[in-house]
């Protein structure tokens, strides 16, 4: 691979022939590096990015949050950026989905809708470079309050922005991939889906992949509109905690996707729904069960047919 | 005690200016944003590094800039005899004052407005050399968090024993009650951030030429961190299946 590694203090070039982008400074002319990491070139502009950094967001991104506090009419969530972002009241779904002007009762009854160190899911709405605010909303079905589930954290990097980040995989396990890094794993809440055994499943040709794809785009939009009817209701129940009935099984499944992510994520790979379903159908076909899965030498077997199909 | 013997070498068979074996390890902790682990003959630091990230301390937030929050501490069974330091005592505050103070010329605060830059300083062995050994391995860190930086920040006592100027004491050196004088320097820009002499009283004329030694450790300390940083960038390049 042709990249160049500079490391911080390194000259890269000459400041005359390029503009200077993020990572560099001027210095008696020269175009010099602050950070250790890869030169970008684009024409002109010349950046260098570090290899671990923070999640930088960006406007239209589903990210995966936790309220940090309850202000007085929005509520502060870390997604693990530079700065907290926030949610905003009129930027939520009201119970009963009419569309009013918020009013004090709605800034008083704020904890009845998130608390403190709860999970969403939401879209930045819009950044403002000046003051660095990043703003949230949860202005449709998909997203909200997450709960009876398992939350895993990857480096921001490895998630590829994407037509969809709600997917339901065929096993049954429903995959919040937050851009952030921040990933929700839980059980879907209808069980009309299309469900199939992991074993019964083979992606050898194109055709396949793309049955897959549209499998898994099909269950998400049906586990979208189940998500509609809670709303119809006039009270606060779409913001209550649910408790869902989640068997024995589908934990397993949880934690087989769960460890499917950590074993991506320790070989620095892309993760995405065909990357996780190659690395859980690997486990079944090697016969490891969830618990061995993040053993140091089983991700490595884990992660070879994902590493073959990047290349 | 005899620190220089008639050979010409110290207590541990070092000459008068060779600095101890020097270890860097990158990327130890999973959850910091930043760690290292650095190791300067027996002294060992580790480092975490979080941010920039939202600021915690509302009163001290800057609207222009970030600010660095510095914690040091020293491990319990770090010492030859084990004794609990807080965190919050005089020396230990002034300690993170220094370093806090020395990393403000190097970091680009002005990138991160209203944030603020976590450095936390765990002494887990101390054989001589901490502070220059917690400023070295905070450099590390910060290089590994992939904060901004304008030039590294390299760190190395010295000292004036038995009519012999000595590079990078051990703890035994240090106690002997000579003056010690620690030298932060910009490897790049070859200046001095941080300049502390403790202990005794030194000479005018001795002076000169300790900072000189002193200096020239400096540069020798960031030649090596240079070389482990590549070293650990070429192989995370080299390791990951994506760039």
């Amino acid at each position: 691979m042709n990249v160049q590694v500079v490391n911080l203090g390194e000259v890269i070039t000459n400041e005359n022939e390029s503009i200077r982008g993020h990572g560099t400074f001027q210095k008696d002319g020269n175009l010099v590096s602050s950070v250790a990491g890869i030169v970008h070139r684009v024409n002109k502009l010349v950046s260098v990015k570090p290899l671990r950094s923070r999640y930088h967001p960006e406007v239209g991104d589903v990210v995966v949050g936790r309220i940090t506090e309850v202000l007085r009419n929005n509520w502060k969530v870390d997604i693990g950026a530079r700065h907290d972002a926030f949610l905003g009241l009129s930027a939520i779904i009201l119970p009963g989905g009419v569309q009013r002007r918020r009013t004090s009762t709605d800034e008083m009854n704020m904890r009845n809708f998130y608390k403190e160190d709860e999970l969403i899911s939401a879209e930045i709405q819009k950044i403002n470079y000046e003051t660095f605010k990043i703003s949230l909303h949860t202005r449709s079905f998909k997203y909200g309050k997450l709960s009876d589930g398992q939350f895993v954290t990857v480096p921001p990097m490895l998630i590829k922005r994407s037509k969809s980040h709600y997917l339901v995989l065929p096993n049954g396990v429903l995959l919040i991939l937050g851009c952030n890094g921040f990933i929700w794993l839980s059980i879907p809440e209808e069980s009309e889906l299309k469900i199939k055994k992991i074993s019964n499943w083979f992606i050898s040709t194109t055709t396949e992949l793309q049955e897959l794809e549209d499998e898994i785009n099909e269950n998400s939009n049906k586990s979208i509109k189940d998500k509609n009817m809670d709303l119809e209701t006039n009270n606060f129940d779409f913001y209550k905690k649910k408790e869902k009935m989640i068997t024995k099984e589908q934990r397993l499944e949880i934690c087989r996707v769960r460890n499917a992510v950590l074993a991506l994520s320790n070989s620095f790979l892309p993760i995405y729904p065909t990357s996780i379903m190659l690395v859980c159908k690997k486990s079944i076909e090697e016969n490891i069960n969830p618990k061995e899965m993040i053993k140091q030498k089983n991700m490595i077997i884990l992660t070879s047919e994902v590493k073959e199909l990047i290349k | 005690m005899e620190y220089v013997n008639q050979e010409g070498l110290r207590i541990d068979g070092r000459r008068v200016n060779e600095l101890r074996k020097i270890q860097c390890k990158l990327g130890v902790l999973k959850r910091a944003d930043g760690s290292a682990l650095f190791e300067q003959g027996f002294t060992r630091v580790l480092v975490a590094v979080y941010g920039p990230r939202e600021i915690t301390q509302r009163r001290k937030k800057l609207h222009d800039k970030a600010i660095i929050n510095v914690e040091y501490s020293v491990a319990t069974f770090s010492m030859t005899r084990r004794k609990k330091t807080s965190k919050r005592n005089k020396i230990s505050q002034e300690i993170a004052n220094s370093i806090r103070k020395s990393f403000e010329t190097v970091i680009q605060l002005e990138l991160f407005p209203s944030s603020q830059i976590d450095i936390f300083i765990q002494v887990l062995q101390a054989d001589g050399g901490i502070i220059p050994a917690c400023i070295n391995a905070s450099t590390l860190a910060l290089i590994d968090a992939g904060v901004p930086m304008t030039d590294y920040l390299c760190s190395c006592s010295c000292s004036f024993i038995d009519e012999e100027n000595l590079l990078d004491l051990n703890h035994l050196e240090e106690d002997s009650g000579g003056a010690i004088v620690t030298v932060t320097l910009l490897p790049e820009y070859n200046k001095i951030t941080l300049l502390r002499v403790y202990s005794a009283r030194i000479k005018m004329k001795n002076f000169e030429a300790i900072l000189k030694l002193g200096q020239n450790g400096c540069q020798r300390i960031a030649d090596l961190m240079k070389s482990a940083i590549k070293e650990h960038t070429i192989n995370q390049v080299n390791s990951r299946g994506i760039l």
